[in-house]
């Protein structure tokens, strides 16, 4: 896409509980959560660790890689915005290290796409301030 | 002998289901509170209770009872929500009346949801930025997943949305009643892979009510009473998103709610005559009549194939239409079917489920709701 094309889809506000996650994109670093008290790892949205009720965590650089857990190809636009997008995947991306995350899966052909295939984390810079990490099909080796 | 929760549902009613109602959410309210209180032999200065759960359009019980006319209540209660609320909204009601807070409730949702459709925007952080929008995205995102670990087929999707049709097409109050094929599902256009239009529900305009009281007054009154044999309000499990193991992930909330529904109610699914089960989509009912054990994990797909639950089948399902094509209404229309089904209405058509006595209803997806409907 042309850099001085408008990005026109909806952006992320961090917030408290989603901030450090959102640093690392602009960074191209894919951060999830580890607790700091019995060593957990968890995705983001969520203050508190479910295993052991602590409050402390840390943020800790994942792999990037993982498999497809779940997917949805989606043909219909749900909003004003999105219409310009479809079809285009939503993706729920088990990442190697445990946690689940959404994305989306780019550069796939959606008749290729299957629960389990291994994926890979590519960064799209789409303003000036906002990274999205977007997945791709591992390129077979 | 089951168990009972004491209360029965002796009034149901509703407005005509339409896609552009032209009226206000409130005006939809009252007409569907009024029916069911007609229905039930009474007027409003008899109802003393009032539960409704809302969904983006907001409702409120003080301005129903001031366009009803009701003088006074005992007891109130506006549930701000989704679907999963209905059937927990009346064992709310129930445990108000047994806890003797209230003696007859009217139970209510009303929504003007096809004409007042929101713009989808701003959102959770997560997920919003990467298109995950609406709820035909999530199920899908599930209904994918139960693909992959059972083998579910796309057409086992489909005789979901045709058992649907089929009752529909005999009930006059359903807004989509021409009967379907494979073929018209299969033709269908794919909305959200994999999810075709006839894999969803019908946003609709409208509004569903029912009367609730004592199982002793419900005696004396105009219908013949249907009691609450058991009911579950909004159980759920670990919904944290990475501690989802895979059989939440596929699950409804009916999951939790089932085990607690039968332990109540004394009996199990082999009981049960019918079900009315939460259908936002095609899946869920298969999820569903997992999650309430009518058959194991993963055999939800084979289960609904070859008319099963379709009248006449060894389960019939959603005998209205249900959300797929009788309406939207959260599942307080599948609770009026249920009710008209356990008073015999129907009989002497082929709607009515023969000797229909007991009956479950479910309220999804999460967390999730349940009552075990029955009568004498």
């Amino acid at each position: 896409m042309l850099e001085t094309v408008e990005y026109r889809l909806p952006l992320p506000q961090p917030g408290p509980d989603d901030h450090a996650f959102w640093e690392g994109c602009k960074a191209h670093e894919l951060r999830i959560q580890r607790c700091t008290a019995c060593g957990a790892l968890r995705y983001w949205g969520t203050p508190m660790c479910s295993r052991c009720n602590s409050l402390e965590s840390e943020a800790v650089r994942a792999s990037g890689r993982g498999k497809i857990w779940s997917y949805t190809t989606t043909y219909h636009g749900f909003s004003r915005a999105w219409k310009s997008a479809v079809p285009y995947t939503v993706v729920v991306v088990q990442l190697d290290e445990g946690p689940r995350m959404t994305s989306n899966l780019v550069d796939a052909d959606p008749a290729a796409i299957k629960v389990g295939l291994p994926v890979e984390v590519v960064w799209d810079d789409v303003t000036a301030e906002v990274t999205l990490p977007k997945f791709r099909l591992t390129p077979s080796a | 002998m089951s168990a009972s929760m004491g209360c029965a549902i002796v009034g149901v009613g509703e407005t005509r289901y339409v896609r552009g109602s032209g009226v206000s959410t409130l005006h939809l309210g009252t007409e569907c509170a009024l029916n069911a209180i007609r229905d039930a032999g009474l007027t409003p200065a008899d109802v003393d209770g009032m539960i409704l759960f809302t969904y983006m359009d907001p409702l409120r019980t003080y301005d129903l009872q001031m366009n009803l006319g009701i003088p006074e209540l005992s007891w109130q209660l506006d549930v701000a929500g989704g679907g999963n609320n209905a059937t927990g909204i009346i064992t709310t009601a129930a445990a108000a009346i047994q806890a003797g807070l209230c003696s007859t409730v009217l139970c209510l949702h009303a929504i003007n949801r096809f004409s007042s459709r929101p713009e989808r925007g701003s959102g959770p952080n997560l997920t919003t930025p990467f298109g995950l929008l609406a709820a035909p995205q999530s199920f899908a995102l599930w209904a994918q997943r139960h693909m992959y670990e059972y083998g579910t087929t796309q057409e086992q999707l489909g005789a979901v949305a045709i058992a649907c049709r089929k009752h529909a097409s005999q009930n006059p109050r359903a807004l989509m009643r021409t009967p379907i094929t494979m073929e018209d599902y299969l033709n269908s256009r794919l909305v959200t892979s994999p999810f075709r239009l006839l894999d969803c529900c019908l946003e609709t305009d409208g509004g569903a009510a029912c009367i609730v009281t004592s199982l002793e007054r419900a005696r004396d009154l105009k219908q013949p009473p249907v009691e609450i044999i058991a009911g579950v309000c909004n159980a759920s499990g670990p919904a944290t998103h990475e501690g989802r193991d895979s059989a939440e992930y596929t699950s409804m909330g009916s999951r939790y709610a089932a085990p607690r529904l039968w332990e109540k109610a004394g009996l199990g699914p082999q009981d049960m005559d019918f079900a009315q089960l939460y259908d936002c989509f095609t899946f869920t009912v298969i999820s569903q009549i997992e999650d309430l054990g009518f058959c194991a994990k993963g055999e939800g797909g084979p289960f609904v194939e070859n008319g099963r639950i379709e009248l006449g089948g060894a389960l019939p399902v959603n005998t209205s239409g249900g959300h797929l094509s009788e309406g939207y209404v959260r599942s307080m229309n599948l609770v009026n079917e249920a009710v008209r089904q356990l008073r015999h209405e129907y009989e002497g058509t082929p709607r009515q489920v023969p000797g229909a006595r007991r009956g479950v209803v479910t309220s999804a997806p999460n967390p999730g709701s349940a009552i075990v409907l029955g009568r004498d």
